[in-house]
């Protein structure tokens, strides 16, 4: 830096003088923030519900906690003289974490696409553990109340599913078969005692960033760049969901061996963030149309038509359709191939306008 | 669903079909349409409704029909291909063949996307852009990764088309090299697929990828004709048929032998040949990435152990980014010397494998033998790369810079703050390195702008060094990314396009080398100016200086023509050591004139001698060398960035613009010298050592600023910003004044040092002249401590 500062900052004085007129207009096109009526509701209207599920949830975590405790954290014994306290307490988790899946996941299209919001994205829904991938990590570790720290666990809907139904055995307890659901078969899918240290560490984590980002979500003041950038970013992430639903118990059943999206399906996710994209692309469509009404119409119809064809899908699932690994490949073929198309309109009208899309 | 059900929801979806299909007013919404419903009849399909499959592709038939067939008729074969894909699929839909239907949606999709560009190509050429623009949204995307958006160019070509200010042949180039860019991405992607989902158990899926990457063959065929040979062609456009027979059958082996002799025929073609300014930029990639993969080595290994794994996956980001961009230029390389590009291949991919095994610590090698090797690689391109391939590109440096931001950001999300600084002055380093010099004479404000965001702030964005410093969240820092990867972006489209104007390059450079040569001018002028009557001598020292330097400077000049790289990169420590020579040469000078205003005192009343610092040998000698190592440093340390900054600029302008602007700014310079000079001269002796303080004073305070914030840029000194100062631009411009715990107080340092000495010797005076007045005798000493404030 040094002089060259001082001299480049001089000669920047007059010539930003001079282009003061082209700057502010050039500003006028990336920052206009009164267009996102729709985007801006959105991202607020479900970081609030996502902040009153992780509250009650932070809330029975505790509850489940506690119990724990008092027995010195011995599962056998919680179990043998606490059946009549956990088993509705945990249903009323599980219920509670499967009725609000869909909380984050309405707004994540807009989350994940926004630069400035997308470490939420990581640390919420889609973050890896540090085992799994130190790069692509999330950012938190967790404490728990015994002193045992997790190191970057991954992504808080997984981890809380994983200790809730039992798919990763290391966060649930051992040597303890509960029979939850009362049919007289214990052990079956979902039947575990989770371990209530890290549960509620985790609970507490997902509440705290439930709030910072509804924080983050009031202060954010919507623009064409990320809006842009959010449908670019988000809308060929199919072919990736559809390989995550392709994979999980939905499809293969019990032969699944990951440990998340079993237990909501993955096309629900879809389905969701889909619809988060069609109310960013409502909101950006008059900016585009503006350079290539032609365009416009093309994406929203393309946007529709895919939004429709995993409507469709989603739907036959939710009324008992079983689909095959084969079903599920092409269907998310044809998926990502009408998402890369929308990207593509989107990148170009990007272009036409003057906006550089940023990366994910 | 029942028959009757079908039966129902075929006849609806007839006559909404229709309806819709009156509604596709464009050849794009047309196309979607048609492939949406071809899309649709395999969901059909997959849910058991070969009714609604069927009648779902006659809609497509009939929109096609309607909204297609007459716009086609200028790509024969396309449409030919077209309507048999389409009638196969109708065919296939009833009869239940998810794989027929696959394959013939496949067929149909590619027939598509061939006829689309036929057409946006041919109303290019004649330079109808407006109905060019209608077939281009017909087109295929590559698909977006995290590292890499779906290229535009085609697009903008078509608005300069429309604009006028592309010609029709330069705007089909753009749009010909974009979209068969694409189809082969695409068609590669296909072909990769085909043997996996085979082996997956994904017949379906395989015959349907086969049949994809057959149809894109159609688009890449004329150009690979035109490059490889006819029979060449004929011979690929023969196993691609194969392989979708194959796949069709599920004959895994042959799939696997077929897609492998494919793949490896297809690696070496590129169906648009990169340009040549994307050749330049490739090759510059692979040149500049490749040493920098030993030297990251370097810092995460010793002793045979790898003690920074980030370092290591570092390295491998340049490795890979340098085998990439050699992919790209390599089948002109293979025309050129097949041997040599070979074995630079093959070396790039042992280093990856390297790389891997110390990555996993199944093996680290020493790494004296990655740096031999990345030398070698680099020797190599010396002679096997074209020479206009061998000049620094520009393009690669903002690469670089993108690549340590992304690492900032990963060390941000960890948490790793000290990791991410050290991203983050790598990042700025590159910046130095490459565009910056350039940056200040085409476009300061983005200089500026850039800077700003890199270090304190600019507009609404705190800056990198204050958000990292004051460990600011992962997505408070992302934000200030985005601004800053908008600055650079603006940037690289600024330095790569060159100068808009000659005049604002004048301007700019003028500028630019009247603020570099100020405050060398107010020294040197403003202590000439006060060495009057028998101290006239001690301007010769200085003048030395001032002449030493400006030979130091042409030295430079010559030197780095050819250094040029090497001598940026040391830039600014040099401007480091030459800042800290000047300000110690100043303080030093500041200081024998305090001195000598007691001694000079001292001694006139003892000795009546009024002359004597002057005369004493010893003194004199010290002072002579410090005036001339003043008005050395005073001149060099500006004109050593003049010169760095002048042919940077010389390399993206030309040389008459550039020296024009230095020649102006040289005079206003010399002017403002002459103006101080002579504003000294004529007045009172008391306003005259006046304006001469206040001058030095400037300079000096300027000079601690700057030099501490050189320091701090080079990792001499720590960078601790003050939390909630935000200091205006003018600041750091005028007055060396930047939000900075160490860059403040050492100046105020210096400051204090200035008016600490003034009111020493003002004490020491009023007490000598008390003495003497008490002695009845005032000395006639000159009072030459006010000489210097």
């Amino acid at each position: 830096m040094g002089s060259r500062v001082r001299t480049a900052r001089a000669t920047a004085l007059v010539v930003a003088l001079l282009a003061l007129p082209a700057a502010t207009s050039a500003a006028a096109d990336t920052t206009a923030t009164a267009g996102f009526p729709g985007l801006h509701k959105r991202l607020i209207g479900q970081s609030t519900k996502l902040v009153a599920f992780t509250t009650e949830f932070k809330a029975n975590a505790e509850r489940y906690n506690r119990l724990a405790a008092a027995t010195g954290y011995d599962y056998a014994r919680l179990w043998s003289t606490q059946q009549a306290q956990l088993k509705p307490l945990l249903a009323r988790m599980k219920s509670d974490w499967l009725k609000h899946n869909s909380d984050y996941e309405r707004m994540e299209g807009i989350v994940a696409g926004t630069p400035s919001l997308v470490q939420y994205d990581v640390d919420i829904d889609a973050g890896a553990s540090f085992k799994e991938d130190p790069k692509g990590a999330v950012s938190f570790s967790l404490t728990a109340p015994n002193g045992t720290t997790f190191k970057q666990p991954g992504a808080l809907y997984n981890i809380t599913e994983a200790a809730l139904w039992g798919e990763d055995r290391s966060l649930v307890a051992k040597g303890v078969k509960p029979d939850l659901n009362g049919n007289g078969t214990p052990g079956e899918f979902g039947e575990v005692l989770p371990d209530a240290a890290f549960l509620v560490a985790a609970a507490r984590e997902f509440d705290r960033q439930s709030h910072k980002l509804l924080a983050s979500a009031t202060a954010y003041k919507p623009n064409t760049t990320d809006a842009l950038s959010a449908l670019v970013v988000m809308v060929p992430t199919m072919g990736e969901y559809f390989g995550d639903w392709k994979n999980s118990r939905f499809v293969i059943g019990a032969r699944s061996t990951t440990t998340s999206f079993n237990v909501a399906s993955r096309l629900n996710d879809i389905h969701d963030i889909l619809g988060s994209l069609q109310v960013v692309y409502t909101d950006v469509r008059p900016a585009i149309a503006k350079v290539d009404p032609d365009q416009a119409a093309q994406t929203r119809k393309e946007l529709d038509g895919l939004a429709a064809f995993i409507e469709k899908i989603y739907v036959r699932e939710r009324g008992g359709h079983r689909f095959t690994p084969q079903d599920a490949d092409l269907l998310g073929k044809q998926a990502q191939d009408r998402a890369v198309k929308v990207a593509g309109q989107v990148s170009q009208a990007a272009a036409k306008l003057g906006i550089k899309v940023e990366e994910g | 669903m029942t028959p009757r059900r079908s039966l129902l929801l075929a006849a609806a979806l007839l006559v909404l079909g229709v309806s819709s299909a009156h509604a596709a007013s464009t050849p794009g919404q047309a196309a979607t349409q048609v492939r949406e419903r071809l899309g649709n009849a395999g969901q059909a399909l997959i849910l058991g409704s070969q009714g609604e499959a069927a009648t779902t592709v006659a809609l497509a038939q009939r929109e096609y029909r309607a909204d297609l067939r007459g716009p086609l008729a200028a790509a024969p074969a396309e449409r030919a291909a077209l309507e048999s894909a389409l009638a196969r699929a109708h065919a296939a839909a009833a009869a239940g063949d998810e794989t027929g239907l696959a394959v013939a949606s496949s067929e149909a999709w590619a027939a598509l996307a061939g006829g689309g560009y036929r057409l946006a190509l041919a109303a290019t050429e004649r330079g109808d852009a407006a109905t060019a623009a209608r077939w281009l949204l017909v087109r295929e995307f590559r698909p977006p990764t995290k590292l890499s958006r779906p290229g535009a160019n085609a697009t903008l070509a078509n608005v300069q088309l429309a604009q006028g200010t592309l010609s029709p042949a330069r705007a089909a180039a753009a749009l010909r090299a974009d979209l068969l860019d694409t189809y082969q991405s695409r068609l590669r992607d296909a072909l990769g697929s085909v043997a996996p989902s085979l082996a997956n158990d994904l017949p379906v899926s395989a015959a349907q990828q086969a049949a994809l990457a057959e149809g894109f063959w159609g688009v890449l065929a004329p150009s690979y004709r035109r490059q490889v040979g006819a029979a060449a062609e004929t011979s690929v456009a023969r196993d691609l048929a194969a392989l979708t027979s194959a796949a069709r059958a599920g004959r895994k082996a042959e799939v696997a032998t077929l897609a492998g002799a494919l793949s490896q025929r297809l690696d070496a073609f590129r169906a648009a040949p990169l340009s040549a300014a994307e050749q330049r930029r490739r090759a510059s990639q692979v040149r500049t990435f490749t040493p920098l993969v030993a030297v990251e080595y370097g810092r995460g290994v010793d002793d045979g152990r790898v003690l920074r794994a980030f370092e290591i996956q570092e390295a491998i980001t340049f490795q890979t980014g340098a085998l990439s961009a050699f992919r790209d230029i390599e089948p002109m390389l293979l025309k050129r010397d097949a041997g040599s590009a070979r074995t630079v291949a093959s070396s790039l991919e042992q280093l990856g494998g390297d790389l891997d095994a110390a990555s996993s610590g199944t093996r680290v090698l020493d790494p004296k033998l990655f740096e031999q090797r990345t030398k070698a690689i680099v020797a190599a391109t010396d002679t096997l790369f074209p020479k206009p391939w061998l000049a620094h590109d520009s393009s690669a440096d903002f690469d670089l810079i993108a690549g340590s931001l992304e690492r900032m950001q990963k060390a941000v999300e960890a948490g790793q703050y000290h990791i991410a600084e050290q991203a983050r002055i790598e990042a700025y380093a590159f910046f130095e390195l490459g565009p910056e010099q350039r940056l200040r004479g085409l476009a300061p404000e983005l200089f500026a702008r850039s800077e700003g965001l890199f270090w304190y702030g600019s507009g609404d964005s705190d800056g990198l060094a204050t958000l990292i410093n004051g460990r600011g969240s992962p997505s408070e820092i992302a934000a200030n990314r985005v601004a800053l990867d908008r600055a650079l972006s603006e940037a690289e489209e600024a330095v790569g396009t060159g100068p808009k104007s000659r005049t604002t390059v004048i301007t700019n450079t003028a500028i630019i080398v009247f603020r570099e040569g100020l405050e060398a001018v107010l020294i040197l002028a403003a202590l000439m100016a006060s060495f009057k009557g028998g101290q006239r001598r001690l301007r010769r020292p200085m003048w030395l200086g001032v002449g030493a330097a400006l030979l130091a400077s042409a030295a430079t000049w010559v030197v780095a023509q050819t250094i040029l790289t090497s001598l940026t990169r040391y830039g600014e420590r040099l401007s480091a050591v030459v800042g800290l020579i000047a300000i110690g040469m100043l303080l030093v000078i500041l200081n024998w004139f305090f001195h000598k205003t007691y001694w000079t005192g001292h001694l006139a009343g003892l000795h009546g001698r009024k002359q004597a610092m002057l005369t004493s040998g010893g003194i004199a000698f010290a002072q002579l060398a410090a005036l001339a190592t003043l008005g050395f440093t005073s001149v060099y340390r500006e004109g050593f960035e003049t010169v760095l900054f002048v042919q940077a600029l010389v390399l993206a302008t030309d040389v008459a613009t550039v020296l024009t602007g230095v020649l102006v700014g040289v005079a206003a310079t010399v002017l403002v010298g002459f103006a101080v000079f002579s504003l000294e001269r004529k007045l009172p002796q008391k306003k005259m050592l006046m304006l001469t303080g206040a001058m030095v004073t400037w300079v000096l305070v300027v000079m601690v600023g700057t030099t501490v914030q050189i320091m701090q840029t080079v990792g001499w000194i720590a960078v601790t910003p003050i939390s909630g100062l935000r200091t205006p631009y003018w600041s750091g411009l005028w007055f060396g004044l930047y939000p900075t715990w160490e860059g403040v107080l050492l100046q105020l340092a210096a400051f204090l040092f200035v008016i600490g000495s003034y009111v020493a010797a003002e004490a020491l005076r009023k007490r000598r002249r008390n003495r003497a007045f008490a002695r009845g005798t005032v000395l006639g000493a000159e009072p030459l401590r006010e000489r210097v404030l």
